[in-house]
């Protein structure tokens, strides 16, 4: 491929993604858009009135929550997946890929197939319409793609490294702290961010467990695109994208370009 | 010294031993089988007709079959079959050119590689609001078409 394609389609990739925030953008704006028109018809700030005002105190709420889920999730989603990551990314051992197909379930099987079984199931747990249920079903989701991220970056990791911080009186605490955890620190944000991304944008979860009680931020993105009014949804799509947009801001600055590079 | 300086691999490390290789392995097996086996066992015994709380206990192959003999189903089996079929091909092959693109683009201007990650923040809702959004471009690319066909017309440069 000769460099002007290359870069030509590089530069399509990037105005196909970001193009389709453009009219969103407009659309939160405006007062009145009607079909033929290529601009809105009259400008205003209705719909990010409504949010700020009638809505506020909901749309504040459903981020608080969504906030405390997502995190929560991908901290646990980390902590059960580096383990797992390191034995499965370091050594063969028997029924390794057993293991990796049980782990990789979650992933393959669509949630809509095990919906209604997941409800039964979570009622009998008595996890069902609480925090903890919603927390514990995006965990199964999230944790496979933890795994998977750390799986590619323990291949990439080299232990000796560990074993000489012992040979030179490390504590077993000092080793992880200060040679594992730092070693694998990007591809471990990347994890994080990947299990806080996948939680926040979780709907047909949340609401199946949840039940409508757990109101997160997609439960009420629904509620309020449901009423039809286009440029209120726009202005909550905005909200919604927003903090996702901020994680990946800091990640993006804190990870760097080669944060991908050792993630297969 | 980088993560990759490696000078063995897995499959030639000796291993540690079974017990710490469970004792890895075990949070996460755990959330997956309880949680999400537990879900499924469930889901699948439904499918075969039993549900305790409607007094079904009958395990039976009947609702199966009633599905495999079903046209209808079979109708939309084979469109999801061919959706998915094509749109991986041309996910596929698209992108491969564009990670051949994008992988030297993102390394030169940072800007490409964190819109190049956007995608991954814009949650389903938000994608259907951007489907609706790209409905709306598409609508109006169309209106734009016609409006420069008509004028095009108009000066004669077309028919």
């Amino acid at each position: 491929m000769t460099r002007p394609v290359r870069r030509m389609t590089g530069w399509i990739v990037v105005a196909a993604i970001g193009l389709p925030f453009v009219p969103l953008i407009l659309w939160s704006f405006s007062e009145r858009w009607f079909f033929p028109g290529l601009w809105p018809q009259a400008w205003g700030l209705r719909a990010w009135t409504y949010i700020a005002s009638t809505a506020g105190m909901q749309v504040m709420a459903a981020i608080g929550h969504s906030v405390v889920v997502a995190a929560v999730t991908a901290a646990l989603a980390v902590a059960i997946g580096l383990p797992a990551g390191r034995a499965l990314g370091l050594y063969t051992f028997k029924g390794k890929d057993l293991v990796s197909v049980i782990l990789t379930l979650p992933i393959i099987v669509p949630p809509l197939c095990v919906a209604m079984g997941l409800h039964l199931w979570f009622i009998r747990l008595g996890l069902a319409e609480t925090y903890a249920g919603v927390i514990g079903v995006h965990l199964t989701f999230c944790l496979p793609y933890a795994i998977f991220v750390l799986w590619g970056v323990f291949s990439n990791y080299n232990p000796d490294f560990e074993a000489q911080a012992r040979s030179l009186g490390a504590s077993r605490l000092a080793v992880v702290t200060r040679v594992m955890l730092p070693m694998i620190l990007p591809g471990l944000s990347v994890a994080a961010l990947f299990a806080f991304l996948l939680s926040w944008s979780q709907y047909l979860s949340t609401l199946i467990i949840g039940g409508g009680r757990v109101t997160t931020l997609p439960i009420l993105l629904f509620a309020l695109m449901g009423s039809g009014d286009r440029p209120v949804a726009a202005a909550v799509s905005l909200v919604f994208v927003a903090p996702a947009f901020v994680a990946l801001l800091f990640s993006a600055r804190y990870v760097g370009t080669r944060s991908l590079t050792g993630v297969h | 010294m980088t993560v990759s300086d490696t000078g063995s691999d897995a499959r030639t490390r000796q291993g540690p031993g079974p017990l710490p290789l469970v004792l890895m392995l075990l949070p996460a097996l755990t959330v997956v089988v309880v949680l999400f086996g537990g879900g499924l066992l469930l889901g699948v015994l439904q499918a075969l007709g039993h549900l305790p709380g409607a007094g079904l206990r009958q395990l039976t192959g009947a609702h199966f079959s009633r599905i495999l003999t079903d046209p209808d189903f079979f109708l939309s089996f084979g469109l999801t079959l061919y959706v998915s079929i094509v749109s991986t091909l041309l996910a596929a092959g698209f992108s491969v050119v564009a990670a051949l693109a994008l992988n030297r683009m993102a390394r030169r201007y940072r800007l490409v590689h964190f819109v190049i990650q956007i995608p991954l923040t814009v949650p389903p809702p938000g994608g259907i609001a951007t489907g609706i959004v790209i409905a709306l471009v598409v609508m109006l690319a169309v209106v734009l078409a016609q409006m420069l066909t008509k004028a095009a017309r108009k000066r004669g440069v077309i028919l």
